[in-house]
């Protein structure tokens, strides 16, 4: 079930029990998202990047994903704007656009953050990548800040060998 | 780093380091928020549950869309409730919510680590906590779902 005799590893550094990863907004930027933008488009990290994270496990195992976000709205309306996780490929449960994160925004109301996450089955030696993506407008508009300490996206492999 | 020789484990079994636990919520639609101390979920109730072989850490993970009648500040709470109280005495977070959204659903997100004791039966559960006048939430496994794994699990 494990990959490594016990016997081969070293007694002095921690058991390979996980791995982490963290993708976060590069530069700080604010940018608007209406109804015009499609479903499923990927974040920018304000610096030319994407918000992504990838893996490609060496057995199969969970990953938990989670993605935040800070939203505000310029128009003096109530209205929805939802983001959330998107897998590329499907998981092992047919799964690929989970975590849907609704937002209600309102020009009067301070900007607000909000999480979501999404725990995943994948197959052992699959590369997989993990995008935080828009879904969906009420209506109006829905800016997001890409600084580092607001957008974030982030990953931890679990029970590998175990599944 | 770590307690026990690696050489005193079996090396045909897998390594203890993980149990994953998953509620995707049941496709029941908008729900009415129920009185304080209900379980979330209805006939689908939002609840996982572990009994560690060896005392450990259970992160738990869960988030739900809610909201609340338009144009009237109003407070509706939910918690992650822990039954029995884990090794800590501890057995409730509990997520305040001052709803305006003009009527819209908004996500409330809810996390926290138990310290629990080995060969013991836990749950842990969305519960409401307070019910606004006309509140709302939705039961569909994009938006409403509880999470858990547990960490340490035999390493101090």
């Amino acid at each position: 079930m494990s990959p490594t005799n016990f016997g081969d590893l070293l007694p002095n550094v921690p058991m390979p029990n996980g791995a982490a990863q963290v993708k976060r907004g590069v530069a700080d930027s604010y940018t608007n998202y209406t109804s015009g933008n499609a479903a499923g488009t990927v974040f920018p990290d304000g610096s030319g990047g994407l918000m992504q994270i990838s893996v490609t496990p060496s057995m199969p195992c969970y990953w938990l994903t989670q993605g935040e976000m800070l939203w505000w709205s310029p128009d003096a309306i109530w209205s929805r704007g939802d983001y959330g996780l998107r897998l590329s490929p499907a998981d092992l449960d047919g799964r690929s656009a989970q975590a849907r994160t609704i937002a209600p925004v309102h020009a009067s109301v301070p900007w607000r953050r909000y999480s979501g996450c999404m725990m995943w089955r994948l197959a052992a030696n699959t590369a997989y990548t993990c995008s935080l993506t828009w879904e969906y407008s009420g209506g109006y508009n829905h800016q997001f800040s890409t600084a580092p300490v607001w957008h974030v996206l982030h990953g931890l492999l679990l029970a590998e060998g175990v599944v | 780093m770590t307690p026990i020789n690696l050489g005193d484990r079996l090396t045909n079994a897998p390594l203890p380091v993980h149990s994953v636990q998953r509620n995707f919520s049941a496709a029941l639609g908008q729900l009415a928020f129920p009185a304080a101390g209900t379980v979330l979920g209805s006939t689908s109730p939002m609840r996982i549950a572990v009994t560690p072989p060896r005392r450990c850490y259970w992160i738990c993970e869960a988030a739900l869309i809610q909201g609340a009648p338009a144009g009237t500040w109003a407070r509706q709470d939910w918690s992650l409730t822990l039954t029995p109280s884990d090794l800590n005495g501890r057995n409730t977070v509990q997520c305040a919510n001052g709803l305006e959204h003009g009527g819209n659903y908004m996500t409330d997100t809810a996390g926290t680590a138990w310290f629990l004791e080995a060969n013991t039966a836990y749950t842990c559960q969305m519960v409401s906590a307070i019910a606004a006048a006309g509140g709302f939430y939705y039961m569909q496994e994009v938006h409403t779902y509880l999470f858990g794994y547990t960490i340490g699990d035999g390493v101090y």
